[in-house]
């Protein structure tokens, strides 16, 4: 997570790590909250971009710095490489000191891809903020398993992703997806609606 | 679903065209490629049909019993184990007034645990119960989808029973599909014409050429200017023929289902079920608002132990890459489109219930006018020169 008030950036990887997706799937009730990215979600049900969080009245500038990384990581940016930012906009009045872009891309470009040190964080998180609800898990869950998930939000906009799959082009071969049974993915939601951490 | 036209059919007196009017093509009925009709450029499988994809069958009941009964039911069985060993599965909805039972179990589950069954509108509970009695997990719900076929048939008397859906269960096999008036499209009407069951199918090419795309529909929708065939506006140029008698609408509805062996994945298969969706458009379909068009894909390239689904830790599928599904998006309009057109081609002229009339597509004329809009084969043309 990098923060610098009032923008917020959920990093899954390293910016620039090579092309995959993750899982993804989100769920909204009654909110009409700004969000930018979501038809793509709608359609492959993946993200490969930061999550970027910002006041919905610079919502456009944000976009336009996920964009920016995008082009940097692949100047196609295809759907495995920073297509499309991910903006949700926040309710916060908070006005951003000069040089925001900037800084938040450099923030974000600071933690370089490094082969060696790769992991993806295994941490079953939940996270609220701003009558959103990011729920992230290593458990290897399909998009539907995830709806069913975000459902489980108690916020109007709960977004729900696994890092279980990484999703990589596969060069005309089948792609090998885990899914966890229902019997897991029931534990899961128990443990989401009760005992989760909470940060 | 349908506008409740019953009370219109009191109003309205019969009228009837004498039966030297109706033309039958020689050789009678014909599917679209026997007449020279290609839809799209891939090459469709062995049989044409949905049975092309490995496993899949399917089985008919129909029934025509006296003046009033015109009904069936149809069933798609993925592969023989299909209670016991699920398969993925998505849907997509064109327009919501009808019934399939099961799309919420669908869309939490993704899966597939029973056959497809294609029925009338007020069969779907005898249905539904008689598939449900065969059913070993009873946590998991039938997938039965209906279409109005009151026009030529008593479907208030509700004719299709657990025997006729057991018998279409057990006779389901793989290989040609009977098509037009037979199983849950029986008394269907497409476009004004005799509509009912159609299928077509599409090799996929490299390099998933070892791939089969199949689809069947119950088709009973549409209004006649509509009617398209590979482009041609045919429906414009048969305005005759409609039923008898006269109705004040027929935009009704259509089950499609889409079976592939190509490994993918639930919310894949909702990607190609809305690509079905465009093939019935290219027919000239506007999925209109008292319609219930409902598009079912599945594929048989998982087979997911009930074990492993409900109890295990994890389990593994298979699944082609986003970036190379293209081919089956193509495939599935393809097909959807030509199962559509078989349906015409294949459904007969048929009477039912109080005298009510449906006529063929006139193969004859319909070849006439894709001659003239150069949309035949040449091999058929002088085939049609002959005529």
């Amino acid at each position: 997570m990098i923060s610098d008030p009032p923008f917020q950036v959920i990093l899954i990887e390293r910016w620039n790590a090579p092309a995959h997706r993750y899982f993804l799937s989100y769920s909204v009730i009654g909110d009409f909250r700004h969000v930018l990215g979501l038809p793509v979600i709608d359609e492959f049900a993946t993200f490969s971009s930061p999550i970027f969080l910002g006041p919905k009245s610079l919502l456009g500038q944000l976009y336009n710095v996920g964009i920016t990384l995008g082009h940097q990581r692949n100047l196609e940016m295809p759907l495995d490489q920073g297509w499309p930012p991910l903006c949700i906009g926040t309710n916060t009045d908070q006005k951003p000191s000069p040089g925001w872009e900037v800084r938040l891309l450099d923030a974000i470009k600071s933690q370089e891809y490094d082969r060696s040190t790769h992991a993806v964080n295994p941490a079953i998180q939940v996270h609220r903020m701003d009558e959103i609800t990011f729920y992230a898990t290593d458990l290897p869950l399909l998009p539907r398993q995830l709806r069913r998930l975000a459902r489980q939000g108690r916020t109007p906009f709960t977004l729900a992703f696994s890092t279980g799959n990484r999703i990589a082009g596969t060069d005309g071969k089948t792609l090998s997806v885990k899914v966890a049974s229902e019997a897991a993915f029931e534990q899961l939601l128990h443990r989401f609606s009760t005992d989760a951490p909470v940060r | 679903m349908r506008f409740d036209r019953r009370t219109l059919f009191k109003l309205v007196p019969a009228s009837f065209l004498s039966s030297s009017q109706l033309i039958p093509f020689p050789g009678g009925r014909k599917r679209a490629r026997e007449l020279g009709i290609r839809i799209g450029r891939m090459q469709p499988g062995t049989w044409n049909a949905i049975t092309d994809v490995p496993g899949v069958r399917v089985g008919h009941s129909t029934l025509i019993e006296g003046t009033s009964v015109r009904t069936g039911v149809t069933v798609i069985t993925p592969h023989d184990s299909i209670f016991t060993e699920f398969v993925p599965c998505g849907y997509h909805i064109l327009n919501g007034n009808g019934e399939v039972s099961g799309l919420t179990q669908l869309d939490s589950l993704g899966i597939l645990a029973a056959p497809v069954c294609l029925t009338n509108t007020s069969s779907v509970g005898m249905v539904y119960d008689a598939v449900l009695s065969r059913m070993p997990d009873a946590n998991l719900l039938p997938m039965v989808g209906e279409t109005w076929d009151a026009f030529l048939n008593d479907t208030a008397g509700r004719h299709v029973r657990q025997e006729h859906v057991w018998r279409a269960l057990d006779g389901a096999k793989s290989g040609p599909v009977a098509e037009g008036n037979v199983g849950g499209g029986t008394g269907m009407i497409c476009y004004q014409f005799k509509g009912g069951i159609g299928t077509a199918s599409r090799r996929l090419p490299d390099p998933w050429s070892r791939y089969t795309l199949g689809v069947i529909v119950q088709a009973n929708h549409g209004y006649r200017e509509h009617l398209r065939i590979d482009g041609v506006p045919v429906g414009e140029e048969i305005l005759n023929l409609k039923p008898k008698p006269d109705e004040a609408s027929f935009y009704n509805s259509i089950l499609i289902v889409i079976a592939t062996d190509a490994p993918l994945l639930d919310y894949q298969l909702n990607r190609i079920a809305r690509r079905g969706g465009m093939g019935l458009s290219k027919t000239g379909s506007i999925a209109s608002n008292s319609s219930g068009d409902f598009i079912i894909a599945f594929s048989t390239g998982n087979k997911i132990k009930a074990s492993d689904f409900w109890k295990g830790k994890s389990y593994s599928l298979q699944s082609i890459e986003q970036f190379d599904i293209q081919p089956l998006f193509e495939a599935a309009s393809e097909a959807t489109d030509e199962a559509i057109i078989n349906a015409l081609c294949m459904a007969e002229d048929m009477e039912g219930i109080d005298g009510h009339r449906v006529f063929a597509l006139p193969l004859d004329r319909t070849v006439k006018i894709m001659q003239r809009h150069h949309r035949l084969f040449p091999a058929e043309e002088e085939k049609v020169a002959a005529l």
